[in-house]
């Protein structure tokens, strides 16, 4: 039945849109924590106060991928399901997405780069994944958005 | 923005067919929101896709498709 489709296809929806919510709270509180390593605040009431908000939305973000991961497998082993949610209009974003990817990868690269003339940014390990993961939020952002004004 | 130069008569046919977009999306296995973008211009089908709206209103491609003149592709 296609309410299957279109119920499925909301719930892939709902499942992305947390997903951003709490990737986009994970990358602020990842950026606070780099900032206040730097001005000695981690060690802190407010710095442990990030820490574990840190912590919590890396649990609430591994809960989004690992349920949206369980709902593909679904989709993946029923080949109606496959054609009709994997359609041309999804893959289509999903390409133009990379550009997004792109963008956020360099985006936040030049954020760094722009930063290092006020404060000593000198951890490359950080700098990479916090790019990296601003890279994936932009992805799956465009094409949550891009879906969803469809 | 590059304009969608493939206009097409989906709600036209829709109508007489009296279908919804859920409707029609059920008879071709895609997405609510895929025969959405292609109504509304904002997505260019696949001929393979084209084909199978074409089909699920009994109907030619070509009834269904035209190429908008009026917009320019370059040539």
């Amino acid at each position: 039945m296609n309410t299957d489709i279109e119920y499925l296809d909301q719930q892939r929806m709902n499942y992305l849109k947390w997903y951003l919510v709490v990737s986009t709270i994970f990358m602020i509180l990842l950026l606070t924590r780099h900032f206040f390593r730097l001005s000695g605040l981690n060690s802190q009431p407010v710095g442990i106060a990030v820490l574990i908000g840190l912590v919590l939305s890396l649990i609430l973000q591994i809960i989004c991928l690992v349920r949206s991961a369980l709902l593909e497998r679904n989709i993946h082993q029923d080949p109606r399901l496959e054609a009709a949610l994997h359609n041309e209009l999804v893959k289509s974003l999903e390409t133009q997405s990379w550009i997004a990817a792109y963008l956020g990868t360099s985006g936040m690269t030049l954020f760094f780069a722009f930063t290092w003339s006020f404060y000593p940014v000198c951890d490359p390990v950080s700098i990479a994944l916090s790019a990296i993961a601003a890279g994936a939020i932009a992805n799956r952002a465009y094409f949550y958005f891009r879906y969803s004004m469809s | 923005m590059t304009e969608n130069p493939l206009k097409n008569k989906i709600k036209v046919y829709r109508a007489m067919n009296d279908w919804t977009q859920e409707e029609l999306a059920q008879r071709v296995n895609v997405t609510r929101k895929t025969i959405n973008t292609v109504e509304n211009r904002k997505f260019v089908p696949s001929a393979y896709l084209a084909l199978k709206i074409a089909r699920a209103f009994g109907a030619l491609v070509e009834d269904i498709f035209q190429i908008d003149e009026g917009i320019s592709d370059g040539e």
